[in-house]
C-alpha cells in the first residue's frame, strides 16, 4: 500500500522533463554517439576464434592508435572500419592479446591463444558478470576446485578457512556439520548475528540462517554445509564496494559465490573417478590432574573452607572409588574416526551440447565412542545447449544433496576435560551407571541419539539470447528446496534418576523446509565507444523464500522400541513455525574499458525487502570502481619493461543489510503453553520504524606483476563504515525483553590492509615451485555513537575497538589469605564490575596464510600454513574454580597453600566464588596465547607416467595423500586455540583419481 | 545520467508488481491490535500472563532456582546439594544467573501486564466483563510482581508502560513508591475482579477479588498497617462460603478450600505441581533440596507437619509438602499454592498482637495449631505472642514463596545482606540505574 504511494511519488516527479533525457540516453546507447572515426576507410570484417575453432564472443577489436573499436558477436564475427595500413589489436578475456596488421585484406581470421598467466587466464565470477584479475576494478578472492579437492573437509566453508585475505573464518567445533563464523573484512554490525555474508550458489541466494530447531552440538549450523565440496568448481568472495554493490542491500558483509561444476563445450568425454579413505584423530589433549593430584585438591579445598565433605557435596571423595583412574579425554574423544569418499563424474560436450554429471558418496565416523557417523551423498547435473549461430543458449543445473548425521546430544569435550579422574565406571553390566545419581554420565549424550537429515535440491535454468545491435537478453530462473529433519531420542535409561527428571521415554522431532524462488531477467548491451568498450547491464530480481516447520515433542512411550511411533506416546506437544521473505530489486551496471588501460565500473541497485515495515522497504545502493592499468602506458612500458601488470584501482560505494529476522516490525502475540485454556504472549518488542543498514566501503589498491606474471603482489587498503546500524539493540531486562530491532546512529569502522603475493619461484623444466601468501591487518573501531553514555551500549567506547575488553586488573594472590586480589581502581573498598575494570587496548590482530606448491614431473606437494594472531580469554575459562567437583589443568597445583606463598593460583575452594569469576575476566586470564600457526593442509600427489596410463588404457591416474590440521603451533594450553569445544581433528586421507 | 538511472529504476519498480514485498503477517502469530478486538483472543493474552507466571523461574515455585528455593537457601531452611553458591552465605555474585533469571522473569511478567493494561485503554470493542477481567487480573499480577521484586531487591525501577525507550532508562524507585503502586493496583483489582472463581470455571487458579484482598492483607502487614492487615485478613477469613482451613494432608491439593490462589501446572511435560517433582522430593536417591537440620529441630514434638512434610533418606531430610508424582495428563491432584488461608490467620494474629488484642491473636494461632495436632498455647506478653507467631509461620510456610526470608528481614533477624544484587548487566545497560 505504502509502497504504491512511494512509487507514485517517485515516478511523479516531472516525467515531461525526464522523458527527453531518457530518450536521449537510449539513443546514446543505441547509436553510440562519439563512436566511429570520421575518416572514410576500408570496411573490414573478420572472425575471432580460439585454437579449436570455437567462436570467441565479445572479443575487443581495436584499431591501434585510433578511437575505433568494436566487439565480436556471439558467432565471433566483427566489422570495423580501418585504414589499409592499420593494425588491429584483438583481445578477449582469458586470451593473449594479439596484434594483426590489416594489410589491405577485406576479411581476416584471427586465432587467439589462451593467456599464459593467471592474470588474464582465470575467469573470475563477479556474480552478474565475469572478469579477470587484470581487468577487475573490484576486490574478489577466489579458490578453485583444485584447492578444494586437496582438502579432506566436509563443508565448502571449511575449504576456505585461511585461504583468502580479508576473510576470517572459524569453525566452531570439530563436530561434523558444525557452524562457522564468517567475517569478511571484520564485523560491521554491533550485533553478533548480523555479520554473515550473502551466499549465492549458482546465482541463487542461499539461506544462511540455521534451520535446526532442536538443541544439539550443531544447533547453529549453516545449511551451506550440505553442499558437497567436490561438486564445486570455484568459490569467489566479493569484498569491496565495486564488487558487492550489485548485490545492493545484501552485500554489506561481502558476498560468497559458489559455482558448481559444469561441462564444457567442445571437449571429449571425461570419466573421472575418485576414491579416498583415511582417518582422523584429535591432535591435542590437555594435561590435567591425575587422580592423586585431583583427590588432594578436593581434600585441600574442603579443609580450606572448613567444611566436612559429605555424600552430597563430595561424592568423589566419599562414595566413588578413589582408586579408579580414567583418562576421560582419551575415553571420550580419543578414538579414531574413519573417512571414506567415492565420487564419479562424467563430462564433455559435442556440437552445441555440453554436459556434466557427477555423483558422490562419503561417510565419516568420529573420534567419540559409539557408531556416530556423518554420511552424505549427492548428484550434480548440468546440461547446456548452444545454438549453431551462437545466439541462443540454455543451461540447466540440478544439484541434489542428502546427508545423515548422528551426533551426541551434548558436547562431550567439556566432560572430557572436567570429569573427575576417579569418576565412576560409565557402564555396569552394559547398563549406564548412575552411581546413585551422584554424577552426570557423559555416555548419556551418546545413548541419546540426535540425528539430522538434510536434503537439498537446487535447480537452475539460464537462458541467453543474443539480440541485434549488441544487445543480449538473459533470464535466470531458479528454485531451491532445502529440507532438514531432526530427531532426538531420550530413552528412560538415559535419564538421570534424580527426582526432577521426567521418568519416561521421550523424543522430539522437527522438520523444517525452506523453499526459494528466484527470477532474474537481464538485458545486456555491449559496443565500442570512443577508444574503448562499454558494457551496460540492466536487471531485475524477484525472490521469495518461504520457511515452514514443525516441532513435535512426545513422551510416555510404553517401550523404548516404540519411541518413533507418535501414536504410542502418552502426551504430544506440537509447535509450528512459518515465515515468508520477499525481496525485489532492479539493478544495473555500466562498465567502460578504454584502451585496456582505463577501467570504470558503475553499479547501482534499488532494493525492496519485506523485512521492513511500510515506508521503509526500499533502499538505493551503488558504487563506483575505477582502475588504471599504468603498465599499458607507453612511458611505463619503455622505462619498466619487466612490469607485466601495474594497476591502481579504487572503489567507493554503499551497500546495505537486511540481515534481521522476518517480521521484526510487527507487534504480535504468539502461542505459549496453555493455562487451563489456550494462551498467547507478546512475541517481541516491535519497532515499525527501522530501515536499511548502510555500509560505505572504500578501497584503494595496487596490483603489480613482473616478469610475465611470475611475481605478483596485490596490496590494498580498505575502509568500511557501517552506519544506521540495524541492531537488536540490547535493553535492560526491565523493558521486558532483552533487545529491540532498531537502526542505530552508531558508526562502526572496519579498516585494514590486505596484501597478497604470488610467486613462481622456480620453473626449470620438470621442476616448479610456487608460493602464495597473504596477510590481513584488520582494525575495528567504533567511530561515532552520539549519546553513548545514555544508551544501553555504554560499555562501548567511541574510538576504541569493539567489543571493548574490560578487565579486572589482577594484582596477585594475596599472600595472607590465598585469595585473588585485584586493583581497586575506584578506591571504593570493593571490587565492582562498574568501577574496577580497565579498558584494555589490544594489539593489532592479524591473520594470513601461505601455500607452497612444488612439482617435479608427476609429483606435486602443496603445504598450506594458516596464521592468526589475536588476544582472547585463556584456557582457564574452560574450567570452574579449582577445588570444585571437576578436574583441572595441572597448573593449578602451584596454588597458594600457606601464608606468604607467592603464586598466581588462589587457594582451592569447594565452591566457586565471585573472585574466581572476576579472575576469569581479569588481565591474568587474557593474553595472546590464542595466537597460532596451523599446518592446515598438506597435499601430496603423484601422477602416473603417461606410458603406464596408456598401458592401463586410462587417460590419467593420480594417487594422493591429503592431510588436514596436521599440527598447530600455539602457546594455548587448551585443546584448540579456535574451537572451545571439540577440537578440529587431524585428518589424513589417501586416495586415487582416475580419468578414463 | 543519475536522473535517467533513477527514472529507469522507478519505471522498472512500477512495472514490477508493486505489492510484492508487502507481506501478510505470519500464520503463526497474531497482530497485537487484532488480539484486543476479540474477547477470546484478549482472554488468551490474559491466560498467557498466568502461563508465564507458572512456568517462570520466579514465581513458578516448584521450578529449580525459583523464589521459593532461593529464598529457602537465604533463610537457612534449605541446604542445596548442587551448584547454587552464595545464597546461604549472603555472598551472591552480581552476575549470578539465578538472580538474573528472577529479575528477568519478574519484569517480563510486568511487560505482559502493562501491555494488556495499555491495550484495553484503546480497545472499546471488548465486552465489559472481559475488560474488567483483563484490568483486574493484570493489575493484580503487576502488584504481585512488584511485591516480590521490592522484597527481593529493595529499590527497583517502577515500570508501568511498555515503552522501551523510557523504560530502558528508568531510575530506581524508592520502596515507598513501589508499595504505593502495589496498593493502587490492588485497589483496582479488588474493585473490578469478580467475587467468585468463575473465570477459572471453579478452579482456584485465577485471581478474583478475594485473592487481591488476601495479597493486600500481606502488604499491609509488611507495611505495619495493622488495622488494614486485620481488616483484609478478616474479610477473607469470614467468607466461609468459599474458604475453610484445610486438613494437614489437603493443604496443597488442587482447589482445596483452604487455598485462596493456586497456579495451574501448565508446563508441557510432567504435569502436576513441580514442587513434588523438583523441590519437595521424596525420591529414593539424592535430590536437589534438603531441609537444614536447624529447621528439622525447630518443630515441636508431636507436630503433624514434621511427620508429614519432612522425610529422611540417605542422611538427608527432604521436604515433602507436595507428594503427587509425575502425571502426564489432567486432572492433576496438586497445584502450586501461592496464597492460603493459614496465612490470613497468621497475618491477623500478628496484626492483633500489635493492636493489643492478645486473645484474638491466640485464637488465630490456635486454629493453625489444631490442624497440626498441637495443644493450645498461652502467651503472657506481646513479645511471647510474637515468638509464637514467628515459630508458627516458620514451620507452616517453610519453602513457600519466600515467606521465611521476607519474615526474617521484616523482623530484623538477618545478619547478611537483605537484598539480592540487581543483575550486573542491568547497571551496564542502563546508565540511570545507580
Amino acid at each position: 500500500m505504502i509502497m504504491k504511494q512511494n512509487l507514485r511519488f517517485r515516478g511523479g516527479y516531472c516525467p515531461k522533463r525526464i522523458q527527453p533525457l531518457y530518450l536521449l540516453f537510449i539513443i546514446f546507447l543505441l547509436t553510440g554517439v562519439g563512436g566511429n572515426g570520421a575518416f572514410a576507410q576500408t570496411r573490414l570484417s573478420g572472425k575471432v576464434t580460439d585454437s579449436l575453432g570455437s567462436a570467441i564472443e565479445r572479443a575487443t577489436v581495436h584499431v591501434k592508435s585510433t578511437d575505433t573499436q568494436t566487439a565480436t558477436d556471439a558467432r565471433g564475427f566483427f566489422e570495423i572500419t580501418a585504414a589499409n595500413d592499420a593494425v588491429l589489436m584483438v583481445s578477449a578475456l582469458g586470451y593473449k592479446r594479439q596484434e594483426v596488421p590489416v594489410m589491405g585484406q577485406g576479411s581476416v581470421a584471427i586465432i587467439l591463444q589462451p593467456a599464459a598467466n593467471e592474470l588474464e587466464e582465470v575467469e573470475i565470477n563477479a556474480g552478474y558478470y565475469t572478469t579477470t584479475r587484470r581487468t577487475s576494478t573490484g576486490n574478489i578472492s577466489r579458490i578453485d576446485s583444485e584447492t578444494i579437492s586437496q582438502q579432506p573437509v566436509n563443508s565448502p566453508l571449511a575449504a576456505m578457512v585461511g585461504r583468502m585475505p580479508g576473510v576470517r573464518m572459524v569453525q566452531q567445533s570439530g563436530y561434523a556439520g558444525s557452524a562457522f563464523t564468517v567475517e569478511i573484512r571484520g564485523r560491521n554490525s554491533l550485533r553478533d548475528d548480523g555479520n554473515d555474508p550473502l551466499y549465492i550458489v549458482n546465482g541463487v541466494p542461499f539461506p544462511s540462517t540455521p534451520m535446526n530447531q532442536l538443541n544439539s552440538v550443531v544447533r547453529f549450523s549453516n545449511p551451506l554445509n550440505a553442499i558437497n565440496p567436490s561438486d564445486i568448481e570455484s568459490i569467489e568472495v566479493l569484498k569491496d564496494a565495486d564488487a558487492t554493490a550489485i548485490y545492493g542491500s545484501r552485500g554489506a558483509n561481502g558476498v560468497i559465490l559458489i559455482t558448481t561444476k559444469q561441462g564444457k563445450a567442445g571437449q571429449g568425454l571425461d570419466v573421472n573417478v575418485q576414491v579416498s579413505t583415511g582417518f582422523s584423530r584429535v591432535s591435542r589433549f590437555m594435561e590435567l590432574l591425575d587422580r592423586e593430584q585431583y583427590l588432594s585438591m578436593r581434600r585441600e579445598a574442603f579443609k580450606n573452607d572448613g567444611i566436612a565433605p559429605n555424600a552430597g557435596n563430595a561424592p568423589d571423595l566419599l562414595s566413588w572409588d578413589t582408586t579408579r583412574q580414567t583418562d576421560w579425554q582419551r575415553e571420550l574423544i580419543g578414538g579414531t574416526g574413519a573417512q571414506h569418499m567415492a565420487s564419479a563424474s562424467l563430462s564433455g560436450g559435442a556440437g552445441g551440447i555440453s554436459y556434466h554429471m557427477a555423483g558422490t558418496f562419503s561417510r565419516e565416523t568420529t573420534v567419540m565412542p559409539g557408531d556416530l557417523s556423518y554420511r552424505r551423498g549427492g548428484g550434480n547435473t548440468s546440461l547446456g545447449y548452444r545454438s549453431g549461430d551462437g545466439r541462443f543458449s540454455v543451461r540447466a543445473t540440478i544439484n541434489y544433496a542428502i546427508s545423515a548425521n548422528s551426533l551426541p546430544t551434548d558436547n562431550l569435550s567439556s566432560a572430557a576435560l572436567r570429569l573427575a579422574p576417579n569418576a565412576p565406571e560409565p557402564y555396569i553390566d552394559g547398563n549406564l551407571n548412575w552411581s546413585g545419581g551422584t554424577w552426570d554420565n557423559p555416555y548419556v549424550f551418546l545413548e541419546q541419539r540426535h540425528s539430522i537429515g538434510t536434503d537439498h535440491l537446487i535447480t537452475n535454468l539460464q537462458l541467453d539470447y543474443g539480440l541485434p545491435l549488441g544487445l543480449a537478453f538473459s533470464v535466470r530462473l531458479s528454485h531451491s528446496k532445502l529440507g532438514l529433519k531432526e530427531k532426538t531420542l531420550m530413552p528412560l535409561r538415559t535419564v538421570k534418576p534424580v527426582s526432577g527428571a521426567n521418568r519416561v521415554h521421550s523424543m522430539a522431532q522437527a522438520a523444517n523446509q525452506e523453499g526459494g524462488l528466484n527470477f532474474e531477467p537481464q538485458l545486456k548491451y555491449r559496443r565500442g565507444l570512443a577508444a574503448g568498450t562499454i558494457d551496460v547491464m540492466l536487471g531485475a530480481a524477484w525472490q521469495e523464500n518461504r520457511r515452514d516447520g514443525e516441532t513435535i515433542t512426545a513422551q510416555g512411550f510404553p517401550s523404548e522400541r516404540l519411541m518413533e511411533s507418535l501414536r504410542s506416546a502418552e502426551q504430544l506437544t506440537g509447535r509450528s513455525n512459518h515465515s515468508l521473505y520477499r525481496y525485489q530489486a532492479v539493478f544495473g551496471r555500466i562498465a567502460y574499458a578504454s584502451a585496456d588501460r582505463y577501467l570504470l565500473n558503475l553499479t547501482f541497485r534499488r532494493d525492496g525487502s519485506s523485512r521492513f515495515g511500510s515506508g521503509k522497504q526500499l533502499g538505493d545502493f551503488g558504487a563506483v570502481g575505477a582502475a588504471w592499468i599504468f603498465s599499458e602506458e607507453n612511458a611505463v612500458k619503455r622505462s619498466l619493461p619487466f612490469l607485466s601488470l601495474g594497476k591502481l584501482r579504487a572503489s567507493y560505494g554503499t551497500t546495505g543489510s537486511d540481515q534481521i529476522g522476518d517480521y521484526g516490525y510487527l507487534d504480535t502475540y504468539t502461542a505459549t503453553l496453555a493455562y487451563l485454556e489456550p494462551a498467547i504472549l507478546p512475541t517481541r518488542l516491535a519497532n515499525p520504524l527501522f530501515g536499511w543498514e548502510r555500509n560505505r566501503k572504500l578501497e584503494l589498491a595496487i596490483d603489480l606483476a613482473v616478469l610475465e606474471g611470475r611475481f605478483e603482489v596485490n596490496a590494498g587498503y580498505f575502509r568500511n563504515r557501517s552506519s544506521d546500524q540495524l541492531v537488536g539493540y540490547s535493553l535492560p531486562a526491565v523493558t521486558g525483553f532483552e533487545s529491540v530491532q532498531a537502526n542505530f546512529p552508531a558508526t562502526v569502522q572496519n579498516s585494514g590492509y590486505e596484501i597478497e603475493a604470488r610467486s613462481a619461484n622456480l620453473a626449470t623444466g620438470a621442476f616448479s615451485w610456487t608460493t602464495y601468501a597473504h596477510l590481513t591487518l584488520p582494525y575495528n573501531r567504533l567511530l561515532a555513537f552520539p549519546d553513548i553514555e545514555r544508551s544501553s551500549y555504554n560499555t562501548l567506547i567511541v574510538g576504541e575497538p569493539r567489543p571493548v575488553t574490560r578487565l579486572y586488573v589482577f594484582e596477585a594472590v594475596d599472600g595472607a589469605t590465598g585469595a585473588y586480589r585485584f586493583k581497586d581502581l575506584d578506591a571504593s573498598g570493593n571490587i565492582t564490575a562498574t568501577g574496577d575494570r580497565r579498558v584494555m587496548s589490544r594489539p593489532v590482530e592479524l591473520y594470513g596464510g601461505m601455500e607452497n606448491s612444488l612439482a617435479w614431473k608427476g609429483f606435486s606437494v602443496s603445504v598450506f600454513l594458516q596464521y592468526v594472531r589475536r588476544m582472547d580469554n585463556g584456557y582457564r575459562s574452560l574450567f570452574g574454580m579449582p577445588g570444585t567437583l571437576q578436574n583441572q589443568p595441572v597448573e593449578v597445583m602451584r596454588r597458594w597453600r600457606a601464608s606468604d606463598d607467592i603464586t598466581d593460583v588462589a587457594r582451592f575452594s569447594r565452591g566457586s566464588t565471585t573472585a574466581y569469576s572476576q579472575f576469569l575476566s581479569s588481565t591474568a586470564n587474557f593474553s595472546g596465547e590464542r595466537s597460532f600457526i596451523r599446518l592446515r593442509n598438506v597435499a601430496v600427489s603423484w601422477q602416473l607416467p603417461k606410458r603406464l596410463c596408456q598401458a592401463l588404457t586410462l587417460r590419467q591416474v593420480a594417487l594422493n595423500l591429503h592431510g588436514q590440521n596436521l599440527h598447530t603451533w600455539t602457546k594455548f594450553k587448551g585443546y584448540d586455540p579456535e574451537a572451545f569445544t571439540l577440537p578440529l581433528p587431524r585428518t589424513v586421507v589417501a586416495g586415487a583419481n582416475v580419468i578414463f | 545520467m543519475k536522473r535517467s538511472i533513477s527514472f529507469i529504476l522507478t519505471v522498472a519498480l512500477l512495472w514490477s508488481c508493486a505489492g510484492f514485498i508487502d507481506i501478510e503477517p505470519p500464520k503463526t502469530e497474531m497482530v497485537s491490535r487484532s488480539v484486543f478486538t476479540e474477547d477470546a483472543a484478549a482472554l488468551a493474552a490474559m491466560q498467557g500472563v498466568y502461563s508465564h507466571l507458572t512456568n517462570s523461574h520466579f514465581l513458578g515455585s516448584g521450578l529449580n532456582n525459583s523464589v521459593s528455593e532461593l529464598t529457602g537457601l537465604s533463610a537457612g531452611d534449605y541446604d542445596f546439594l548442587y551448584n547454587v553458591d552464595g545464597f546461604a552465605e549472603g555472598d551472591i555474585d552480581p552476575g549470578d544467573p539465578h538472580v538474573t533469571a528472577l529479575w528477568k522473569s519478574g519484569y517480563k511478567s510486568l511487560y505482559h501486564c502493562n501491555a494488556i493494561l495499555e491495550a484495553v485503554q484503546v480497545n472499546p470493542f471488548l465486552d465489559d466483563a472481559t475488560l474488567a477481567q483483563l484490568v483486574g487480573e493484570s493489575s493484580f499480577i503487576r502488584a504481585l510482581n512488584y511485591f516480590y521484586l521490592v522484597n527481593l531487591f529493595g529499590d527497583v525501577p517502577l515500570v508501568l508502560t511498555t515503552d522501551y525507550t523510557s523504560n530502558s532508562l528508568a531510575r530506581k524507585a524508592g520502596q515507598d513508591a513501589v508499595y504505593g503502586q502495589v496498593l493502587r493496583d490492588l485497589a483496582v483489582a479488588v474493585s473490578t475482579l469478580p467475587m467468585d472463581y468463575g473465570q477459572g470455571k471453579g478452579q482456584r487458579v485465577r485471581a478474583n477479588s478475594w485473592v487481591a484482598r488476601a495479597l493486600r492483607a500481606r502488604v499491609y502487614l509488611y507495611l505495619g498497617d495493622w488495622q488494614g492487615a486485620q481488616a483484609e485478613a478478616s474479610a477473607v477469613i469470614e467468607n466461609t462460603g468459599l474458604f475453610n482451613l484445610a486438613g494437614i494432608d489437603d493443604k496443597f491439593l488442587a482447589n482445596n478450600r483452604g487455598a485462596i490462589w493456586q497456579l495451574y501446572p501448565s508446563q508441557s511435560t510432567m504435569n502436576n505441581a513441580r514442587e513434588a517433582i523438583n523441590t519437595f522430593n521424596n525420591a529414593t536417591i539424592i535430590g536437589f533440596m534438603t531441609v537444614a537440620e536447624s529447621l528439622v529441630t525447630a518443630f515441636e514434638a508431636g507436630d503433624f507437619r514434621k511427620d508429614r512434610w519432612l522425610s529422611r533418606r540417605n542422611d538427608y531430610v527432604f521436604p515433602t509438602k507436595y507428594q503427587a508424582r509425575i502425571r502426564n495428563s489432567p486432572p492433576f491432584s496438586e497445584y502450586s499454592t501461592v496464597i492460603r488461608l493459614e496465612e490470613m490467620h497468621l497475618i491477623r494474629a500478628e496484626a492483633r498482637v500489635h493492636l493489643g488484642d492478645m486473645a484474638g491473636a491466640l485464637a488465630d494461632i490456635e486454629l493453625i495449631r489444631h490442624k497440626a495436632g498441637l495443644a493450645p498455647i498461652t502467651a503472657n506478653s506481646p513479645e511471647e505472642a510474637m515468638a509464637r507467631i514467628r515459630h508458627e509461620r516458620r514451620v507452616e510456610f517453610f519453602g513457600e514463596y519466600g515467606h521465611r526470608w521476607f519474615d526474617l528481614k521484616r523482623w530484623g533477624m538477618v545478619d547478611k545482606p537483605g537484598y539480592y544484587p540487581i543483575p550486573e548487566n542491568e547497571y551496564l545497560l542502563n546508565p540511570n540505574l545507580q
